[in-house]
């Protein structure tokens, strides 16, 4: 499998920050990948670096496309939702069909309509008029109907309703979703995401602190329930972190076999969110 | 170029109040306001003169001998009202240009919505000319098509109350007003205005892409302190240049060339020290070589190459400038 993304010492560097500070990644296709970090991390820099958006130094090869030189190539095979209040105000659902269908040769109309048949949406409303979370389904409606390589979302469904945020992920994983295909998306409602990932990049500081997929992260982390007689004997075993529920100790770690865990607790499969607590610690420190 | 006709609809569909109905309503307007000025005076002189009404000359008098030297009187009045609707609805042009360049490259930047027109596959140039051409000739052919439709009305109207005073349409109205001859005389003047106007153009499409907030304040405020600073510290005439070069030639230029036919003003020049008459006429607004001769000045060439170099710059930072927020 070809990677369809290769960073080599991925930097960006703002007056006082390095927002990017030597990242070496690769992402293949046809895998949903989180991309995960903290407020600050430079997420939406590695992001935007990727969509040719910025400027930054080291090497980086997107559909074997330079961001920096090749951008509108690239645009004919990567499509983005950078945000949920991006649609301009003024547009008109039509026309942004309209639009869209003019400027890129891979836009199927019927797809489209197909889509917005199933949502309130109707070509006569202006975007100002509607809901965020029309908003979306309709900048949802206009990309899914685009047949790209590579999807980047960012953080897209900030601010909506369950409803809406189940809905998005359900079509994005029924409707479009295929082994042709890459998603990239970032999110801090990990939670909500973590069943339909198949690879995790955690980001910390400008650096990646993990990066695997979903099974090689399910072998690696174990979380055990440690009754407090057993607490020195699991701290022994370097946990890579620990909370307390209901005066037991839940432990997670990385790495030591289950057989030896299994004799201190009760065995679970940790979610997602926990081990990017763990990973994150310090990170606002 | 069929995403570049895509593009261009684009602009029209955002900015159809300014494109659009800006001239239909100054249209409209003016028809109105004429139509109450007619009225008035057909009341006015029903009243007081007994039926003789004037335009340029006395109504009555045609009916039975129309000497040359007045129809040409009337014709000449008819080209200055007319050119006077032409000039108004030029000004509204004016305004919504001024105003769309500015914003054409910053407004998308603050409401971030330039992620949107990023996320398509259209380069950064062919959006920043898509810009150009509809400041260049597409708003001003609408202006145009507005200000024809303008005249007509006005002169259909004309034509009715002649008639309903027994008089010939024809021979008062449609003959002496040449409304064909205008009005390919002011389609002729929008690609001379365009070139013209290319370091106006420029330099606001320039200050949109570039300016983080403010861009009226950057696109007006700068050069005039820089004017101030020349003028302050004799800059210039150290150069063997006088102080008002740089208002002439940079200020006015960068700011007021969108300004229509602004270029008449050095042709006016130009011909009232030939012509030893009473300074240039009205007729002089729609001169075939008046606009061949501003075709011909070497100033309005360097205000192109000067303006397409702004161009270049605007479609750079456009490339490179990151949000406005």
């Amino acid at each position: 499998m070809s990677a369809v993304i290769r960073a080599r010492g991925l930097t960006k560097a703002y007056r006082n920050s390095r927002a990017l500070d030597g990242v070496d990644f690769e992402i293949e296709a046809g895998r949903i990948v989180g991309l995960i970090g903290p407020n600050g991390a430079g997420k939406t820099t590695a992001l935007k670096a990727i969509l040719g958006l910025t400027g930054f130094s080291g090497e980086l090869s997107v559909l074997g496309f330079d961001p920096r030189t090749q951008r509108t190539q690239l645009m004919n095979e990567v499509c983005f939702i950078a945000d949920v209040a991006v649609l301009p105000r003024w547009i008109r659902v039509g026309e942004a069909m309209d639009f869209v269908e003019g400027v890129h040769p891979r836009f199927s109309r019927k797809v489209c309509e197909g889509f917005l048949a199933k949502t309130k949406l109707k070509p006569g409303m202006r975007v100002k008029e509607l809901s965020k979370g029309m908003v979306v389904q309709l900048h949802l409606a206009l990309v899914m109907a685009i047949d790209a390589k590579l999807l980047v979302l960012d953080e897209p469904t900030l601010g909506l309703d369950i409803l809406y945020r189940k809905e998005f992920y359900q079509n994005l994983l029924n409707e479009y979703f295929d082994h042709e295909k890459t998603i990239i998306v970032t999110t801090h409602q990990v939670e909500e995401i973590e069943h339909i990932l198949t690879d995790l990049l955690f980001i910390k500081d400008g650096k990646i602190a993990l990066a695997a997929t979903m099974d090689a992260v399910a072998e690696r982390f174990t979380e055990v329930l440690v009754n407090p007689d057993q607490r020195d004997a699991a701290l022994a075993l370097s946990p890579v972190y620990e909370r307390q529920v209901f005066g037991k100790s839940v432990f997670l770690f990385d790495g030591p076999a289950r057989v030896q865990l299994a004799e201190l607790g009760e065995l679970h499969k940790p979610s997602v969110s926990d081990i990017f607590v763990a990973t994150m610690k310090g990170a606002y420190a | 170029m069929n995403r570049f006709v895509m593009l261009l609809k684009r602009e029209y569909w955002e900015h159809r109040g300014g494109f659009l109905w800006a001239p239909v309503w100054t249209a409209v307007a003016l028809l109105v306001m004429s139509l109450i000025g007619m009225g008035v005076t057909s009341w006015h002189a029903n009243r007081t003169f007994d039926g003789e009404i004037r335009i340029g000359v006395p109504l009555q008098k045609l009916l039975s001998e129309v000497p040359p030297e007045d129809m040409a009187k009337l014709g000449m009045g008819y080209e200055a009202g007319l050119g006077g609707f032409w000039l108004v609805m030029q000004i509204v042009l004016f305004f919504v240009l001024f105003f769309y360049l500015l914003g054409a490259l910053y407004d998308d930047r603050r409401d971030r919505s330039i992620l949107f027109w990023k996320s398509l596959p259209v380069s950064d140039a062919q959006t920043v000319l898509s810009k150009v051409a509809v400041a260049a000739i597409g708003a001003p052919l609408l202006a145009w098509a507005a200000t024809v439709a303008l005249h007509l009305a006005f002169l259909g109207v004309l034509g009715l109350f002649v008639l309903g005073h027994g008089l010939s349409p024809m021979e008062l109205v449609w003959g002496p007003a040449e409304p064909l001859a205008l009005a390919l005389k002011m389609l002729a003047i929008v690609p001379v205005n365009a070139l013209w106007a290319m370091p106006a153009i420029g330099w606001l499409l320039l200050v949109s892409a570039f300016a983080r907030s403010k861009p009226f304040l950057w696109a007006v405020a700068l050069p005039v302190a820089l004017g101030v600073a020349i003028n302050t510290f004799e800059l210039l005439e150290a150069l063997r240049v006088p102080d008002t070069w740089y208002w002439q030639h940079v200020v006015a230029r960068i700011l007021t060339s969108l300004v229509p036919a602004s270029w008449f003003g050095m042709a006016f020049i130009e011909r009232a020290k030939l012509t030893d008459s009473n300074g240039p006429g009205p007729e002089m607004l729609v001169d075939w070589s008046v606009i061949g001769g501003a075709l011909g000045s070497m100033e309005l060439w360097i205000g192109v190459v000067a303006g397409v170099a702004m161009i270049a710059a605007a479609v750079y930072f456009r490339r490179n400038r990151e949000l406005a927020d």
